[in-house]
This record gives structure tokens, sequence and C-alpha cells, in this order.
């Protein structure tokens, strides 16, 4: 066969080596947010309320679910320069929202609902 | 993307066979093949040590359909396999409002070396899987659950009760603040970053 021909074949062996070749993403750094509820009626921990990070570039967070201490968090979320807003919800009702700046690993104050 | 060994096969056969389709349709045009049959004295005959032979009166046609049969395997063994799925029946008992289900494996362990390396293969286990059940205001319930490895993959999991901790708490127009953007609705599937803990 010609010389052409092992060319093309060859660009394509490389073409489909660099396919394979690993294409990590680099999302840059995260860091943990942590928090808690509390019903402010009683001062108890408020358990089973849906919480979320809301960015106007990243849009939603996954939801996080408060737990029986009222703990909720996130293991990496980006550090952005614009302020993140946490929302947390009763069922499908918002009933808090407030700005939150993530710049590095946080734990929130008690949040009193 | 990352691509295993047998991908780059697949990819390597799937452009084998289109080369031979479209060599053929040029060898076509060029009038070096034809797919009418041709006389035995000019059929293509492959023969390997006198006890393995194989021939044609239409290498037209064979071109097409080895082509074609290389085509198709490659799109029979890249297609994903089959996901299982699992299901899960229940009852709750005693619960005012919406309940989320929240099902993940139990945690796979890496080994490492004393030298610090870390190298090691998980094989992902679905026998245990860690379901956790929450509403608002009451204590979230967690239980484990444990599937067969073979078979039906059903979890029978009963009644579930869940223990009520708050009672309902309002919405308060001083509690929710204003924001100047849209941000996507909190319907399934809406999240775009962080991993809850």
């Amino acid at each position: 066969m010609n010389k052409p021909f092992w060319q093309l074949f060859v660009a394509f062996i490389f073409a489909v080596l660099a396919c394979s070749a690993n294409a990590q993403s680099h999302p840059g750094p995260t860091a943990p947010v942590q928090g808690t509820l509390v019903a402010r009626s009683n001062s108890t921990p408020a358990p089973g309320l849906t919480v979320f990070l809301i960015h106007p570039v990243l849009g939603r967070s996954a939801p996080s679910y408060s737990d029986a201490y009222g703990r909720f968090g996130w293991r990496a979320i980006p550090v952005r320069p614009e302020p993140y807003y946490i929302e947390v919800y009763w069922g499908k009702n918002l009933i808090f929202r407030q700005s939150v700046r993530v710049a590095g690993p946080l734990a929130m104050p008690p949040i009193f609902l | 993307m990352t691509m295993s060994v047998f991908d780059i096969v697949v990819l390597i056969a799937a452009a084998c066979g289109l080369a031979m389709v479209v060599g053929g349709i040029w060898l076509l045009a060029r009038g070096a093949i034809t797919l009418a049959a041709t006389p035995k004295t000019d059929a293509l005959t492959i023969e390997w040590k006198k006890q393995f032979r194989i021939n044609t009166q239409v290498p037209g046609l064979a071109f097409f359909l080895v082509g074609m049969m290389f085509i198709g395997l490659s799109l029979r063994f890249s297609q994903p396999p089959d996901v299982v799925p699992i299901e899960f029946r229940g009852q709750f008992k005693g619960v005012e409002g919406p309940v989320t289900v929240l099902v993940a494996p139990n945690r796979w362990q890496i080994p490492t070396t004393t030298s610090g390396m870390l190298q090691g293969k998980v094989y992902p286990d679905l026998s245990m899987l860690i379901l956790v059940a929450t509403a608002p205001g009451y204590e979230p319930f967690s239980t484990v659950v444990a599937l067969r490895p073979q078979g039906q993959r059903l979890a029978e999991l009963g009644t579930l009760e869940l223990k009520k901790k708050v009672g309902e708490i309002k919405a308060s127009s001083a509690n929710i603040g204003a924001i100047d953007f849209n941000p996507p609705d909190h319907g399934a599937g809406a999240s775009s970053f962080g991993v809850p803990q």
C-alpha cells in the first residue's frame, strides 16, 4: 500500500488515542458549607426541612435535608466572589432566604425559623 | 472523554466497516468491481493452507455485506448495558405532608498502602443500601436495606413511622430576603452543583 494511505492510517490512530486521553475538568476551589436550623417557637432543632443554595451564575444546588439535629450541609460548594443565597423550604413552601458568601469552608451560625 | 481499549476496538471496527462500504462504492464508480455475478473463473477466492476457502462470484456485494457486518457488530457491542432497577415497597404511617426518600449505597473502601500510595479497585456493590426517609418537621428515619445478589431486586420495607418533632413553620416576609435574579425551579433534576452531606 502507498505512503499516503499509511499516513492517513497513522493520523486516524492518533486521533482515536487523543479521544481516549483523560479529559479531567478543573472546576476550581470548592469548600464545605454547613449550618443548623432551629425552630424559633421552642428553640429546638428543625429536622426534615429542604435547604438549597442558589447562585446567579451556577443556578440551584442539590438539596440538603436537615437531620434530627437540624444540621444540613454540602461537601463541595464552588468558591465564588458573588454571594450565594440559602433557601429553606417547608415542603414546597419557601420559609427563609438569606445571602451568604462562600470564600472557604463555612459553618453558618444557627438559622432561627 | 475516557475510552477503554474495548471502546477503541469497537470504534476501529466501525471505521473499517465504513471504509469497506465507502471503498466498495468508490470501486464501483471506478469500474473496478461490479455488482453483477462474475463467471466462475473470475470469482474472488480466499484460501488458507488448502483447509479454509471462501469464494464469491459477486465481490461487489461481498464488500458491502462484510462492511455492513462490521458496522452492525460495532453498533451491537457499543450499546450501553441495561440498568437493572431496584424496586422499593412500603407505607408511611401518620405523616402529614410530603415525604422525601433518599437511597444510597454503603460506602466502598479503597485499599491504600503504608507508603501512601492510593491504588485500588472498587467493585460497586449494591447489595446493601442505606435508605433515609424525611418529612418537614419529622425526625429522619434511616434503615439498611439488604438485597439479594441474584434475582429480583426488591426491597420490602413494611410500615415506616416517622416521629414528629416540630410543628409547621409558616413563611414570614421578614425571613425571606429579596434576590435580583430568577433561580431555577427546585423540581427534581434541576440541581447543578454541590454534593449534600
